[in-house]
């Protein structure tokens, strides 16, 4: 793995966490005006599970671009790292999700012998990413409290995200790259 | 203390407030992050903090009352606020260059990583600008460019393409070359009382726990 | 003595179908100033990122020939042995500064050499006053303007002292006073017996301190060295005051008006209190030095940077038109082609241009013609991305003019397009001017312009005024 990684490609994947991070800081106010328009009806998680896709989205792009075992992982941990250092509220939260988060998407690529950056591909790791980070806010997020209607809602709010940015339009932008022969 | 071994002992008190249900605990850390924040950072950082922590914390705890838990929201909410604070703590006193640094220095990371991840760090003004220009473009042409738009993604990625590459060029030019030796104008060490600070603190953490 | 020998160089980049330049054999000695003159396009970026070893090792083109350092292949050396005999400038600051303060990036730069830590306070200090900026040593990179980034990366140089200095057109984002600073400060280091290579497509300044001129002979695609009768001829040709006439006050109606406008940049005061109308339905050039402020102005009539003062398009502030709006009814042809383009294919770019426009300037016939005359016609396919950076810049222009932009800014259109190209985009732009367009272009290209060009703007002082000549 040592030689894998070259100085461009290690700032070309800090730069992709950075440009997705970028993207996605632009949307804050679409994440605030849906969690507070929910509040009242205590479905705010729903906010978080619907544009969760967005939030790590750098990692499967990373592993649709790079097609290497660690991209997405490297890619979700330096993004958080970064994001840390930038301010952003969660600090080293954010390092803790980014390593699950990158696990997740990892797993997804892993599980396909990183021979598929297909459109198997895009359903192993959204399969993946949605099942373990579920179980993670199982826990973290104290989903385990939830009536089970509420539990059915937020899974399938987070794989329908997962599936929308996580997959189709990493895999929409990865085709582009190739279209224009700057990935193989 | 040792900016990774700092990182290390936040990521393991994040961990377990992740997976513990103890409301005292995170007032614990909630109130010491808070005091050391005091001193250490702005208020303006502090306030900023805060509130922007409101809003998913009014939607965390109403989704528990209505529709889970009502005990539960509110171990979530202080979960939430210990999380932002101890999060907070790290980056007021210790920089991305320490880290870089640290990790270099005292454990053995490839210096490649530690500086391609900072040299990127401080390209993110420029790829700001990227995405703002990559918008105005599309504008000229009647198209707009959403956060859902992969033209947006793509177009970004190309430039980063060009920037890694010039940047890899430019750390080059500057005598950077991979698996080569460096010397250190700052020497960053791990001391005693470094391991003695973190295995207190998660002590400390057990104990709160278990009282 | 040092010398730097090339034998024979050829370079080609991977999907290009023929090399940028072959057979180049050139001589470089101690003590020499040489300046690689030729214009946008013609290789010689290629050509100096071959000497500096970066081609083809960060892309995949195939190199011929050799590179001699005092007698010896400058590829066997290792890496860290070649970056330390050969050390560069480049055009974009931010692209050779990885670290955010001035100090640390020193200190990055003397660590990867391998100094004692107690060695380098001094190193640094020395090399920071060489070229007067020991105040900017704990500055942030943030809050440098193009001039004083520049000046750091030279002090850089200085403490690699390597024994060649490249400089890949370092001044492109320097006012004229630090432009003539760093050139003096090179012709030092030249004393110091340096080696160094640089390559501009703007001879101000170097007229006294460059020794050797290298050209760009394009039947051979040949780099060679220019004899002093050719040179000569040169600078008169850039020094020459211009002649072809032009009205030196505007016309008609006015498109733009600018009331108390003044910019500043990081600092440093650009735009002084300056009162300006521009005429509608004409091309109107704006000459000036590097960074004199010709991009911010740009940038500013893009409502992409800060003014006082008040700018009025068609009569109406623009701070009063949503940014959305605005954009529809003035565009800008960037520098950079790249940015421009939305597509993947050249197809694809023209037909959005041709759905989207906002007014059609062009029957289709004409853009047939126009797509033939810009040799577009046969790359309909290709990808944008692996056009050559004339055709790049041929198709941007054809898109954005396409688009029927009233007020269309034109930033430095004519770098890269060759000569038998700038009568056929002269037509076009004339064309969409006589349908309705006003055009306000930054050239340093004049020649073979005459007939488009209606107005004369020149920098000078902190203000723009008009010329009876350009």
């Amino acid at each position: 793995m040592k030689n894998t990684w070259s100085l461009r490609n290690i700032i070309l994947l800090t730069l992709i966490s950075i440009i997705c991070g970028i993207i996605f800081f632009a949307t804050g106010f679409l994440y605030n005006a849906l969690s507070l328009a929910l509040t009242p009806s205590g479905l705010a998680p729903l906010a978080n599970d619907l544009l969760l896709g967005l939030w790590i989205m750098a990692a499967p792009l990373a592993g649709f671009i790079f097609k290497r075992p660690g991209a997405p992982f490297l890619a979700e941990v330096i993004g958080a790292i970064v994001e840390m250092f930038l301010g952003g509220q969660w600090g080293v939260g954010a390092v803790i999700s980014g390593i699950e988060q990158g696990i997740a998407t990892e797993v997804g690529f892993v599980a396909t012998k990183y021979k598929h950056f297909d459109w198997i591909g895009v359903a192993a790791t959204t399969i993946s990413t949605t099942v373990l980070t579920f179980i993670w806010d199982w826990f973290k997020s104290g989903y385990n409290a939830y009536s089970v209607n509420m539990l059915i809602l937020l899974f399938f709010a987070r794989l329908l995200s997962i599936f929308i940015f996580g997959g189709v339009l990493s895999k929409l932008v990865a085709n582009m790259l190739e279209k224009s022969h700057v990935i193989k | 203390m040792n900016p990774f071994l700092k990182l290390l002992m936040m990521l393991v008190i994040a961990l377990e407030i992740s997976f513990t249900t103890s409301i005292q605990l995170n007032v614990v850390i909630f109130a010491v992050s808070l005091l050391y924040l005091i001193f250490f950072a702005t208020w303006k950082r502090i306030l900023y903090l805060l509130l922007v922590t409101l809003v998913p914390a009014l939607g965390i705890y109403f989704a528990q009352k209505i529709n889970g838990n009502y005990q539960y929201g509110i171990l979530l909410v202080t979960r939430l606020y210990a999380f932002v604070s101890l999060g907070a703590t790290y980056t007021c006193k210790t920089t991305i260059e320490e880290l870089a640094a640290s990790l270099e220095q005292n454990f053995h990371v490839p210096s490649k990583f530690a500086y391609g991840v900072m040299g990127a760090f401080n390209l993110v003004d420029t790829i700001k600008q990227e995405v703002v220009d990559i918008k105005l473009a599309a504008k000229m042409r009647n198209v707009h460019l959403s956060y859902a738009s992969p033209t947006l993604y793509f177009k970004a990625i190309l430039a980063a393409m060009n920037w890694s590459t010039l940047l890899a060029q430019g750390m080059n030019s500057h005598v950077f070359v991979d698996n080569e030796a460096r010397t250190h104008f700052e020497h960053i060490s791990i001391r005693a009382i470094d391991y003695v600070i973190l295995i207190a603190v998660i002590i400390a953490i057990q104990l709160i726990l278990i009282y | 003595m040092n010398t730097l020998n090339i034998n024979h160089l050829a370079y080609q980049y991977a999907d290009a179908q023929k090399p940028s330049f072959k057979g180049v054999s050139l001589d470089f000695n101690a003590g020499q100033m040489s300046l690689i003159y030729s214009p946008s396009g013609s290789g010689k970026s290629t050509l100096l990122k071959t000497i500096a070893g970066f081609y083809p090792q960060y892309n995949n083109g195939t190199i011929e020939g050799f590179i001699n350092f005092n007698e010896h292949n400058l590829f066997d050396l290792s890496q860290r042995e070649l970056r330390q005999t050969i050390a560069m400038m480049f055009q974009d600051p931010s692209q050779q500064f990885c670290m955010a303060t001035v100090l640390d990036e020193f200190i990055f730069t003397l660590e990867n050499l391998q100094l004692k830590p107690e060695d380098m306070e001094q190193r640094i200090d020395e090399a920071l006053s060489f070229t007067n900026s020991i105040h900017l040593k704990n500055r942030s990179f943030k809050t440098l303007s193009g001039g004083e980034k520049q000046k750091v990366a030279l002090s850089i140089v200085v403490a690699i002292d390597a024994p060649v200095i490249l400089l890949d057109e370092p001044f492109a984002n320097v006012d004229i006073d630090s432009r003539f600073e760093l050139i003096k400060l090179l012709n030092q280091l030249k004393q110091q017996d340096k080696i160094i290579i640089g390559i501009d497509h703007d001879l101000s300044g170097y007229e006294h301190f460059v020794d050797q001129f290298i050209g760009f002979n394009e039947t051979n695609q040949e780099f060679v060295p220019m004899d002093k009768a050719l040179v000569t001829k040169l600078f008169e040709q850039f020094n020459q005051t211009s002649q072809r006439p032009c009205k030196n006050h505007p016309v008609g109606g006015e498109i733009l008006k600018l009331q108390s406008v003044s910019i500043h940049n990081h600092d440093m005061e650009l735009i002084d209190n300056l009162t300006l109308p521009i005429s509608k339905q004409a091309t109107t050039l704006i000459t000036g030095p590097n960074g004199c402020g010709k991009s911010s102005l740009f940038k500013t009539l893009i409502k992409q940077h800060q003014f006082t003062g008040d700018i009025l398009f068609n009569d109406k502030s623009i701070n009063k038109i949503r940014l959305n709006k605005y954009l529809t009814q003035v565009g800008l042809i960037f520098q950079e082609s790249n940015k421009q383009f939305i597509k993947i294919t050249v197809e694809d770019e023209i037909n959005l241009s041709i759905k989207n426009a906002i007014n059609q300037f062009l029957t289709e016939d004409e853009i047939n013609h126009y797509l033939q005359e810009l040799g577009l016609a046969d790359l309909k396919e290709r990808v944008i991305y692996s056009l050559s950076d004339g055709q790049k810049k041929r198709l941007q222009i054809l898109s954005m003019v396409l688009m029927g932009h009233s007020l269309l800014l034109l930033d430095e259109p004519f770098n890269g397009i060759n000569i038998e190209y700038i009568n056929v985009v002269c037509d076009l732009l004339q064309q969409a001017k006589q349908a309705g367009q006003t055009q306000i272009m930054i050239s340093h290209q004049t020649n073979g312009i005459d007939n488009l060009i209606d107005y004369h703007l020149a920098f000078e002082n902190h203000q723009l005024t008009y010329q009876e000549a350009f």
